[in-house]
């Protein structure tokens, strides 16, 4: 007569598909065969679909240039789940990769195997260790702005940064030859400088705290578009299907601080949400698809917007518990959102299928800086603070 | 009605109305797309399953052969174990070598219902066990040395409810 072991594979994957994922690390203990089993793929593919933060095939992620798996390595899918697990009940291990020796406020971006960091004048790209930490010595630095810089870009194969001294320059991300400079026409006054930019294929994005926005051709360095915003910009980022734009502004002066523009002819397309608080800023969005945004800022909440719709409500609002000020969100394009807060290094974990926050960390407990910069990957968050730069590994190795 | 008949692998032919048999996909294809015809006096083969079995099987088609065609396999549908109609219950209070055996059998046909159901129901007899206690279930060997069993104890300890 037939035993368990008897059935095939395929039909042992039938089984496990009703059993919890605590059922089936007890079945994993049972003999070698079921142990060898659940090793593989296909019983974990169905469970990784609801869990946060996991990606299983890196082409997924192609079109996305905000997230990349941290590791150049082969993980499997079981080990990804258990990472991914280790987010969802916060346990996690701190690092220190580097303390600053004066006080910054630093951008963060990860981009594949490196982090991009920027301390005062200069950006510095560092590669990523096997175990997610950083190789101390950067890959290499960008220089070649006058004051801080404010914030910076990477994408595909270029670095823009701008700052305190009116102009942005434009690098290769790996090499650091410069490639551009773009610079308003008129020369500026010393406190009206560059707060946010980004780029497309073809078009760089300048938005300055003199209440404009400024469009340059990235090729031909000349000056496309300026567009009066009337109220200081905070943030910017281009759509992905890089024909519209949208911009946070400070919202004190029409109350409406989230908007999208034509990139082809500087127009207004949208105004996001309603009845907007005075003063609710939007310090960073960003475009989880041409059709997803999110939003934070001074307002303490995190916002989910469909731009298919007339957009004047968000599709999730997720509330800081604490009233801080969101400074900085990333989502992993499905369920996770981690949010950097003003106050004492706060950053957070939220599902969007669930009200309230999934997880908060104190990134340096001794702290009150805020989280100026924050970016993730399957296995670690980086954070900025002001006076370091940390991450938190998940990997609980 | 149109019949077919079926031949066990211990040579007993059994009769059964197609409608009803067109619930095993795997007799369905040979009925439409290789052309076996439904006045055949050849009876269809199944040399993987024997007369027991398949009379059973025969017995759970005809009661469930006005069940709606079971959807299409929903990644996003969450999987329930406590969902098993009463008939089913019952017909499948069987020793562990026949449900072993129908779910062998669901498997071959292609009975996608049967096949839920069985599996189901181990599913429900590993629920809540520790290893040892599945082992004793299930009259399986433990084949790791105990250096092994630890290590595979630590590997898996992560999946526990914490």
């Amino acid at each position: 007569m037939a035993s368990l072991l008897d059935l095939p594979d395929e039909v042992l994957l039938v089984i496990l598909e009703h059993l919890s994922i605590a059922d089936i690390g007890q079945t994993a203990q049972v003999c070698r065969r079921l142990s060898d089993l659940i090793g593989q793929d296909a019983v974990w593919r169905p469970i990784s679909k609801h869990l946060i933060n996991i990606h299983e095939d890196e082409d997924e992620t192609k079109n996305c240039n905000y997230y990349k798996t941290g590791s150049p390595r082969y993980v499997s899918l079981k080990d990804k789940c258990r990472i991914s697990l280790n987010w969802s009940r916060g346990q996690k291990t701190d690092i220190l990769l580097c303390k600053f020796k004066t006080r910054y406020l630093p951008w963060l971006q990860l981009d594949g195997q490196h982090l991009y960091s920027s301390q005062g004048d200069k950006v510095h790209c560092y590669r990523l260790t096997d175990q997610g930490r950083i190789f101390k010595k950067p890959l290499v630095s960008f220089l070649g702005q006058l004051g801080d810089v404010s914030r910076f870009v990477v994408r595909k194969d270029k670095l823009l940064m701008s700052g305190c001294d009116g102009k942005m320059l434009l690098h290769h991300k790996l090499t650091g030859a410069l490639l551009g400079c773009y610079q308003p026409e008129h020369h500026l006054p010393s406190f009206v400088n560059f707060t946010s930019v980004d780029m497309t294929d073809d078009v760089i994005i300048g938005g300055l705290n003199d209440q404009c926005i400024h469009l340059w051709s990235l090729h031909s360095q000349q000056r496309a578009l300026t567009i009066p915003v009337l109220d200081r910009v905070w943030s910017v980022n281009a759509s992905p299907c890089q024909r519209s734009f949208a911009t946070g502004n400070a919202g004190t002066a029409d109350h409406q601080p989230l908007k999208i523009w034509d990139i082809e002819n500087g127009k207004h397309i949208l105004s996001v949400g309603r009845n907007w608080r005075h003063g609710a800023g939007i310090l960073d969005m960003q475009y989880e698809s041409q059709n997803t945004l999110l939003s934070c800022g001074y307002d303490t909440t995190v916002r989910m917007w469909d731009l298919r719709t007339n957009c004047l409500s968000p599709v999730i609002k997720l509330e800081d518990p604490h009233d801080y000020t969101v400074y900085r969100l990333q989502s992993d394009g499905k369920f996770l959102i981690a949010s950097g807060t003003a106050l004492w290094s706060v950053a957070r974990l939220w599902d969007k299928r669930m009200n309230s926050e999934l997880q908060s960390f104190f990134v340096d407990h001794r702290r009150n800086s805020p989280v100026y910069g924050l970016q993730f990957n399957g296995s670690h968050m980086y954070v900025a603070l002001n006076n370091s730069l940390r991450a938190l590994s998940f990997t609980g190795n | 009605m149109p019949t077919i008949r079926l031949s066990s692998s211990d040579g007993e032919i059994f009769e059964m109305e197609v409608d009803i048999a067109k619930q095993s996909v795997t007799i369905k294809t040979m009925l439409e797309d290789l052309g076996v015809d439904e006045d055949d006096d050849e009876p269809i083969p199944l040399p993987n399953v024997n007369s027991a079995i398949l009379k059973k099987v025969i017995k759970w088609c005809t009661y469930h052969k006005e069940d709606p065609p079971p959807p299409e396999d929903d990644e996003n549908r969450e999987k329930r174990t406590d969902d098993l109609c009463g008939y089913d219950l019952d017909f499948l209070k069987v020793d562990q070598g026949t449900l072993f055996e129908l779910i062998l059998a669901a498997n071959y046909l292609d009975i996608k219902g049967l096949l839920d159901s069985t599996c189901k129901t181990v599913a429900n007899m590993i629920k809540g066990k520790t290893p040892e206690e599945i082992r004793k279930t299930f009259n399986i060997k433990n084949d790791f040395s105990p250096a092994e069993e630890e290590q595979v104890r630590k590997e898996n300890s992560w999946c526990e409810e914490k």
